[in-house]
């Protein structure tokens, strides 16, 4: 009975927190997800105006504490998505369309992006679609406002590059070979110098021949911050990648059985993974399903819970999105149990420090 | 000798007074009135006085407001006026290729609508030059026709048309992997690759400038028009129903600094109200949407009934001729599913060639009747337009009508008025002039049978410039 009354009175302080107080909030949940993945029993978040100003056992800030029951997790990051767009992210009047931005094409108000919040996703990175040698810049979006649409974090992230077959098959209006796709990225950055590629340009990648290329062009421009997302089979070329950090499709639970060696063996060469869900139509529970099945199948729980909150924010070169940590913006979200835990269900979504979901009391209870 | 007495009779025409006692005057702005002395003079209004005066007019118990001002309307506008062979058509004059003549100038006229901006159409990126009109007093090209029954220009370049949404890449996507073969492959098949024109273009505009003034590059009529945009000479019209789109169109104008920016047809800004009456930026909505049956509330004309009577004429298997049935209490036809198939066989002007609506009921769709009441509610500034309401006789979705639907869905009624008149003349620019009855003011007026927001009033007596251009007493 006890618990019941606390949980609605948890429940009913939850959503009074807005970023206009100017106060700070001390949320004192049973236990945060450190950055590690671990629990942390004894710990309170203090936020104000949108931010974690303080994370400690006693917090020095005063305010108003808020007692919540289930664990605190920070908001997971999709590392790469293209949720609420569909086609309108697939520009196909040129293969060299580096002018895009992916917020010009997002469909902010799209129901898709209420569904991540209420699977604990606080974060998305939309790209355009790769089908293009140099598709556009990304955009990172904020999956829920107070206006129950996605709001944009930042307009232009990254530049969209790929050498994937997709990308360099039409021969039309663009290259018809790899080779050909090189020779545009050559062209664009001998042009427009290293700029053309954005200061931290992603490459979708799906054979060894595209990235050793790839790999020898940043080499030769000097640019070290060139992320990749490895699409295809990994398999055969990840290799190339021993001790970095990469982006992976995150993948429905029944393709998960034929991936289980190519993960291990991943893990085994210290690749580090960000995942994303890229097209529309995954189901909207993929990147944590996904953190579990690596954690199940590799055995190792930090690497799971960092490849969706610290490193696709890494990948964008952020550290206020992914971790519950001092200066981090409030996106935060609270568990019946550890988020990575199969029986865990969302119980409330904040996104700079403003309630955008609650799950219905009636089915907690 | 024809000559001087031209002059004469034009002359005559210009000098000549009239006066008229109102029980009700709706100023505009507004304000109510009661007993009111209009005086008109020069076709222009010289005084609004309280009284009667002794050689007036009057119908008892008539309400008078000023002419119905529409913001937003492609009134005229038909394939001829849409030029697709660029993504960038600045510089065309939609005033050029304008249907002075069409009948949609006379229909809105019969609704009370005076004045009018006109658009061009949404098949590029950035269209042109729009139109402000009178919908009577222009230069009847038939014989046929009465005196003065054409509209009438009154600025060739009121605002430049940039669309944003779906229209532009309308049609050039083709399936993921496989590329079109026509010509429509060398243009944006997304809404990002639309807005990268409008960049693209306003880029080179700001280079251009640069470069014009020491002579280094040759002068572009389209270069010298987006110049004006940035410049604030111009004001800038964004077409952007859904509201990702009008957050585009913010970002557009923080990016370039367009000092006059309006979102036209924002059918759902209602979701970003608040933004954007931070913003500070106008919108135009309309037309008024109608969710029950996914389109604009707007029937077909007789013409297009009488052509849809021969299914002969067109080659449709499962073609029904419309019985009473789909006819509703007041002998109007109902735009059930059925009628808008129909409108599509039969009347495919509507649908392809402006490809003004078809757009607009996907677009449109996350859209509600209740958008005015909300916009007004989030201190947005805002008018309406009738976009393609008032093309055809049954003019269910006409300027005034959508004011009363509004006032049905919550929105003060004055407020409503004034949506219609003061605020739409403003955001065209021609807030000195029209959309209100105050000295000074062009004498464009209304006299309504009754409240111009109850739906059996209709308006008795059109005045434009001063002359009765229509009569229904």
């Amino acid at each position: 009975m006890l618990t019941t009354l606390s949980l609605i009175a948890s429940f009913t302080l939850f959503p009074l927190l807005s970023p206009a107080q100017q106060s700070a909030t001390i949320l004192a949940p049973d236990a945060i997800v450190a950055a590690d993945g671990q629990l942390l029993e004894g710990y309170k978040v203090v936020i104000a105006d949108g931010k974690i100003i303080e994370v400690a056992a006693d917090p020095r800030t005063a305010g108003v504490e808020v007692r919540l029951h289930g664990v605190l997790s920070p908001g997971f990051v999709d590392a790469f998505a293209q949720l609420g767009a569909e086609i309108f992210l697939t520009e196909q009047s040129d293969k060299v369309t580096p002018g895009l931005l992916a917020v010009d094409g997002a469909r902010l108000d799209s129901d898709a992006w209420q569904e991540l919040a209420k699977h604990g996703v606080t974060s998305a990175h939309l790209v355009p679609d790769p089908t293009n040698v140099l598709s556009g810049s990304g955009a990172l979006i904020a999956t829920a406002s107070e206006a129950s649409v996605a709001k944009v974090t930042d307009g232009q992230t990254v530049q969209i590059a790929s050498l994937l077959s997709s990308s360099v098959s039409d021969g039309r209006v663009g290259p018809s070979s790899l080779a050909g796709a090189l020779e545009v990225l050559h062209e664009s950055v001998a042009t427009h110098g290293a700029r053309a590629l954005g200061s931290l340009p992603w490459f979708f990648v799906e054979d060894a021949a595209g990235t050793r290329s790839v790999k020898t062009l940043m080499g030769d421009l000097n640019i070290n911050s060139a992320k990749f997302i490895l699409l295809g089979d990994p398999g055969e070329y990840a290799g190339l990648f021993t001790d970095e950090l990469v982006g992976l499709p995150a993948f429905g639970m029944g393709e998960l059985a034929r991936r289980a060696e190519l993960w291990r063996r991943m893990s085994k060469a210290n690749i580090s993974v960000a995942f994303g869900t890229r097209m529309s139509n995954i189901e909207y529970n993929s990147l944590r399903s996904s953190a579990m099945a690596w954690s199940r199948i590799t055995r190792d729980p930090q690497a799971a819970f960092e490849s969706i909150t610290v490193n696709p924010a890494t990948m964008l070169g952020r550290d206020d999105i992914g971790r519950i940590a001092k200066g981090a913006r409030a996106d935060l979200v609270l568990w019946s149990a550890h988020p990575l835990d199969a029986q865990a269900r969302v119980l409330a979504t904040m996104i700079a420090g403003e309630t955008v979901y609650r799950a219905d009391i009636s089915t907690n209870n | 000798m024809i000559f001087s007495s031209l002059l004469i009779t034009t002359t005559a025409l210009l000098m000549q007074q009239s006066q008229w006692t109102v029980d009700t005057v709706h100023l505009g702005d507004g304000q109510v009135m009661r007993d009111v002395l209009v005086t008109i003079n020069d076709g222009k209004i010289t005084a609004v006085t309280q009284g009667a005066g002794d050689a007036s007019q009057s119908i008892a118990g008539a309400h008078m407001t000023p002419g119905l001002v529409d913001a937003y309307s492609y009134m005229g506008v038909d394939g001829a006026t849409l030029e697709e062979s660029r993504e960038s058509t600045a510089s065309l004059k939609l005033s050029n290729s304008l249907q002075f003549d069409a009948p949609a100038f006379g229909y809105a006229l019969s609704e009370g609508v005076t004045a009018a901006y006109v658009s061009p159409a949404s098949m590029n990126v950035i269209g042109g030059l729009g139109c402000m009109v009178k919908t009577h007093g222009g230069q009847a090209a038939s014989l046929f026709s009465e005196e003065g029954d054409a509209a009438r220009l009154l600025d060739d370049s009121a605002a430049l048309k940039v669309t944003l949404g779906g229209d532009p890449s309308r049609g050039n996507q083709t399936g993921r992997g496989k590329w079109t073969t026509s010509y429509t492959a060398r243009r944006p098949n997304t809404r990002m690759g639309t807005v990268w024109v409008v960049r693209r273009e306003f880029y080179r505009a700001l280079e251009y400038v640069e470069l014009r003034d020491s002579g280094q590059v040759a002068y572009s009529a389209d270069l010298e028009v987006l110049a004006a945009a940035l410049r604030g000479d111009l004001l800038v019209r964004v077409q952007a129903r859904e509201a990702h789109d009008a957050e585009t169109a913010l970002r557009l104008q923080e990016e370039f600094g367009w000092p006059r920016m309006v979102i036209e047809e924002a059918t759902n800004t209602h979701k970003i109200s608040k933004m954007i009456a931070r913003e500070h930026v106008a919108v135009v909505t309309g037309p008024a949407y109608d969710s029950s049956s996914r389109a604009i509330a707007r029937g077909p004309s007789s013409a297009e009934l009488a052509f849809a009577a021969e299914p002969g004429q067109i080659c449709c298997e499962d073609y029904h001729a419309p019985g009473e049935e789909h006819l509703n209490e007041s002998g109007k036809l109902e735009l059930s599913d059925f009628a808008l198939n129909m409108l599509v066989v039969v009347a495919p002007r509507y649908e392809a060639a402006p490809g003004l609506s078809r757009g607009r009921r996907s677009e449109a769709s996350g859209s509600t009747p209740a958008l005015p009441a909300l916009l007004s509610e989030a201190g947005v500034k805002f008018a309406m337009g009738s976009a393609e309401a008032h093309d055809s006789v049954l003019t269910e979705s006409s300027l005034i009508y959508q004011a009363r639907r509004a006032v049905r869905w919550g929105l003060d009624k004055d407020i409503a008025l004034s949506l219609i008149t003061s605020v739409p003349a403003q955001i065209c620019g021609r807030g000195d002039s029209l959309g209100r009855i105050k000295a000074g003011f062009d004498a464009d007026l209304i006299l309504w049978s009754g409240d111009p927001l109850d739906p059996s009033s209709i308006p008795l007596v059109v005045i434009i410039d001063g002359q009765v251009v229509a009569d229904n007493r």
